[in-house]
């Protein structure tokens, strides 16, 4: 009974192995190469931090020096975890899936689509987010 | 053929996890595809709206247009669509190969998936080109001054 259903199931053939397997390997890529550039950014606002936050309070009336670095640390942070999350959740699903199809362990195979799932919602929602906002900044 | 049953077998299965999993992805794969559609029209909409600024130079008001460019709108919106093409094939045919157990449909999705990492890596190792190009001109410019 069991071996029929397994019959008629779907399978991760050497062709979807190839495929996953290279999408895997693409997407680890592509969240490494976001994690440098996060760091790059990072990097490029503590050096720049006092001429950016005296850009600031010079383009907000009212603001003081203390007052633009502490609304910059704060919107660096939640987009630098916002962003490293989102990475985190692709790197960590494509290794994972690469891993479960090289050892055709069906756990890890499933917990990397559980990650990579994550990361396409929390994507979809930023996206959402960010559609959003362009909409509002236009009426 | 016998090796070929054997190989299935042995063969990694989509699972009710991993089905469930599989559907989820292409659902918000849809909904991140038809947001990006949505916010390319917005994009065009304001590139076509002009916004006006005024520029007050010792008790002269000028007004100055300073709307983005619709070129660079129009290029970016071409390349958004064809980055979303393939995330929409991968959502579509992964979807249909799961709900119809189309074992083609479900790798042609996956090839999809490949090609929509493959085209965003490079994409991105291209702007990340140009910025850092843009950050050595300006390094240089600033040295020889």
């Amino acid at each position: 009974m069991e071996e029929s259903q397994s019959i008629l199931e779907l399978h991760v053939d050497q062709t979807a192995s190839k495929n996953l397997s290279d999408a895997a390997r693409w997407a680890k890529f592509l969240s490494v190469l976001g994690f440098v550039c996060v760091g790059f950014v990072l990097i490029f606002f503590i050096a720049m931090r006092s001429q950016i936050t005296g850009a600031l309070s010079r383009l907000i009336p009212g603001f003081s020096e203390l007052d633009s670095m502490g609304m910059l640390i704060g919107i660096i942070v939640i987009i630098a975890g916002l962003v490293g999350l989102l990475l985190y959740f692709l790197f960590r699903g494509s290794l994972l899936i690469k891993k479960g199809i090289e050892t055709k362990s069906q756990d890890v195979f499933n917990s990397g689509l559980g990650l990579l799932k994550a990361y396409f919602i929390m994507y979809g929602i930023i996206t959402i987010v960010e559609l959003v906002s362009s909409i509002v900044s236009i009426l | 053929m016998e090796q070929e049953s054997e190989n299935s077998l042995l063969d990694l299965s989509v699972d009710d996890t991993a089905k469930e999993h599989l559907q989820r992805i292409c659902s918000w794969a849809m909904i991140i595809v038809a947001t990006a559609v949505i916010s390319y029209v917005v994009a065009i909409i304001k590139a076509l709206m002009p916004k006006t600024q005024v520029i007050k130079s010792e008790g002269f008001g000028a007004s100055v247009s300073v709307g983005e460019g619709i070129g660079s709108v129009i290029l970016g919106v071409i390349i958004g669509l064809l980055v979303n093409y393939f995330l929409y094939q991968f959502a579509s045919l992964t979807r249909k190969g799961v709900n119809g157990m189309s074992q083609t449909d479900l790798n042609a999705g996956f090839y999809n998936l490949k090609i929509y990492f493959v085209i965003i890596s490079v994409l991105f190792i291209i702007i990340l080109a140009i910025f850092l190009l843009a950050l050595l001109a300006i390094g240089a410019g600033a040295t020889v001054k």
